[in-house]
């Protein structure tokens, strides 16, 4: 699964370096707006597995590998899984209404475009908490057995 | 549901952040979390539709697209060994001085930092490649992390810059202009750096020893100036071009992006480090920097919406006010501490999007220079990436460093450079036209 991600992550670089030289269209614009912001929400969950987000490890790195899971456990719960999900239905919500009135773009009237990139913002968010369920899953395995999963 | 005042919930927010970093989390989560609990408290259910548009506002947006594609150049250039050479050809240049050496990496971070615009990749690059060498010629542990660390830092102000592309969006300046009023205060902090290590090391040759005879006597003057050449002319051409195109118009930042990162490409093959491993490679790293930058934007936008929501825009309001007690030099001292205070603690992007809806409309009361003021938080924001306890150069130089450098070293090393950008910062107050002069030039 994570490597069609990183193919995906792959292709939309392609495109996006290549439609910048293409002829000065209204469209290539959209297009490439659309292919950024596809970029960086779907390679989210990609980067939490790669420990890729900024976080302070400071203090973390001094506690014990067991009060470090607890302390994942606790942050996970309070902080991840409530805006993850909060996501994923906001998200959600929103890309439906999109679909529904067939949104099209101000500018060059594209359809498909403005629906598609609100349906990123759930998918990303369930790719996210996939990751985070996974992440939870080794952290709480390794709590109570004591070794990595 | 009980009500909070909006003192209160301000308060309990930030606490929240410090409680969320100190436990390890990545901020941007933590933003997103405490975007959820406190929309809840402050606002109910109903707040969270919002999340939904300002998500969408970051995606569907050009100019931020730009962000992306000048952090792939700076991978590209990265691996395609611009900065070797270069600090390579300015080390015989200038390592007969004393302190040489420390001077050639704020030069090549300088130079650097006009083609990347991120911290990471410069810190990195140059702990990697000066570090072991400074050490073995016998600098100061903590001047080599110091120097390193505020040199590094640099590529966030001198454009182009992927923080001043983000001020542009918040601000509705253009990139441009932004780009031209980083000019002249990255260059004025170059300087006083390199003053500093001439200084220091010319009272205590012992913290920063000259080239041995020997080695100066390996490669004559003549070779040590083409080799210099040769290494400066690329990442120059590139600097112009993509400056150049920007500043006449011919192109959006977007654009200029786009082109840049693939001449950048084109430069790595001419220098024979092109494969596709190395290729793929740098896509992926991208990829995570990339995503790492914009996640933190989107749970800093989400927490930012509710923060403003639940009041606490006006409760910072309110106190800037109260302290600076009317004397709008007083309330920009403020301001000023307030980011720096900050910095300490939350990285760039968090405090971009919490404090500018507050302190833009202040600082337009007051009737100070947007364009000015706005560069004057770019240099404050430098010392965000060297403040303890939460530099993020720091995290970085630390990361790479041999095994012989505590983090003492790093931290001790520091704190002169944090002086010195105060002092870059005071002197761009006092002569605001450093900020203004270059980009009266565009409209």
């Amino acid at each position: 699964m994570w490597a069609l991600v990183v193919v995906v992550g792959i292709i939309v670089y392609e495109v996006i370096t290549r439609r910048v030289f293409g002829s000065p269209h209204v469209w290539t614009y959209e297009i490439i707006t659309f292919f950024y912001g596809f970029h960086f929400m779907i390679l989210a969950a990609y980067t939490l597995l790669h420990k890729g987000h900024v976080a302070i490890d400071i203090i973390y790195i001094r506690f014990s590998p067991k009060k470090q899971a607890v302390l994942d456990l606790v942050t996970y719960l309070f902080f991840f899984f409530p805006f993850v999900i909060i996501l994923l239905y906001v998200g959600f919500d929103n890309a439906v209404a999109s679909w529904a009135t067939g949104e099209k773009t101000l500018t060059a009237r594209l359809p498909l475009v403005l629906p598609g990139m609100k349906t990123v913002t759930p998918i990303a968010a369930l790719l996210l908490l996939l990751q985070g369920f996974s992440i939870f899953y080794r952290r709480l395995f390794f709590l109570t057995k004591g070794r990595e999963l | 549901m009980p009500e909070f005042s909006p003192e209160l919930l301000t308060f309990l927010m930030f606490a929240g952040v410090l409680v969320g970093l100190f436990m390890g989390h990545p901020l941007a989560f933590i933003l997103g979390g405490l975007a959820v609990i406190f929309g809840l408290l402050g606002w109910g259910f109903s707040a969270f539709s919002m999340f939904a548009n300002r998500i969408v506002g970051l995606m569907d947006n050009l100019i931020l697209a730009a962000i992306p594609m000048f952090i792939f150049m700076a991978n590209l250039l990265e691996r395609s060994g611009v900065a070797d050479g270069l600090f390579e050809s300015l080390r015989y240049l200038l390592g007969p001085i004393r302190g040489g050496v420390a001077m050639a990496v704020v030069v090549v971070c300088t130079v650097f930092a006009a083609c990347t615009g991120v911290v990471g990749a410069s810190v990195v690059t140059m702990a990697l490649l000066a570090m072991p060498m400074m050490l073995k010629y016998g600098y100061d542990k903590s001047l080599t992390c110091g120097t390193i660390c505020a040199g590094g830092t640099l590529g966030i102000l001198i454009p182009p810059s992927i923080m001043l592309v983000l001020m542009a969006d918040q601000t509705g300046l253009s990139v441009g202009k932004l780009f031209l009023g980083g000019i002249v205060p990255g260059v004025i902090l170059s300087c006083l750096y390199i003053g500093y290590i001439a200084f220091v090391c010319g009272r205590r040759p012992e913290l920063g020893p000259p080239l041995s005879m020997e080695e100066r006597a390996a490669v004559p003057v003549k070779k040590r100036l083409s080799m210099a050449a040769i290494s400066l002319v690329p990442p120059v051409l590139l600097i112009i071009g993509v400056l150049g195109t920007i500043f006449s118009g011919i192109a959006t930042p977007t654009e200029a992006s786009g082109v840049g990162a693939f001449v950048a490409l084109l430069m790595a093959i001419g220098y024979r480090r092109f494969s596709w491993k190395m290729f793929k490679d740098t896509v992926l790293s991208t990829g995570r920097t990339v995503s790492m930058v914009m996640m933190v934007l989107v749970g800093a936008s989400c927490f930012t919406g509710v923060f403003m929501g639940v009041g606490g825009g006006q409760v910072l309001t309110d106190l800037i006010f109260t302290l600076g007690m009317g004397n709008k030099w007083l309330i920009l001292a403020i301001m000023m501490l307030i980011v720096f205070f900050l910095g300490a603690l939350i990285d760039w992007i968090g405090i971009i999007y919490i404090t500018f809806p507050v302190f833009l409309p202040i600082a337009e009361k007051l009737g100070f220079d947007q364009l000015w003021f706005v560069v004057l938080l770019a240099v404050n924001l430098q010392n965000s990436f060297l403040t303890p306890p939460f530099g993020y150069a720091l995290f970085y130089l630390k990361g790479v460093a041999p095994p012989g450098v505590t983090t003492a070293d790093v931290y001790k090393g520091v704190v002169p450079f944090i002086a010195l950008m105060l002092v870059g910062l005071f002197l761009c107050i006092l002569f605001p036209g450093a900020v203004t002069y270059f980009a009266s030039f565009i409209d």
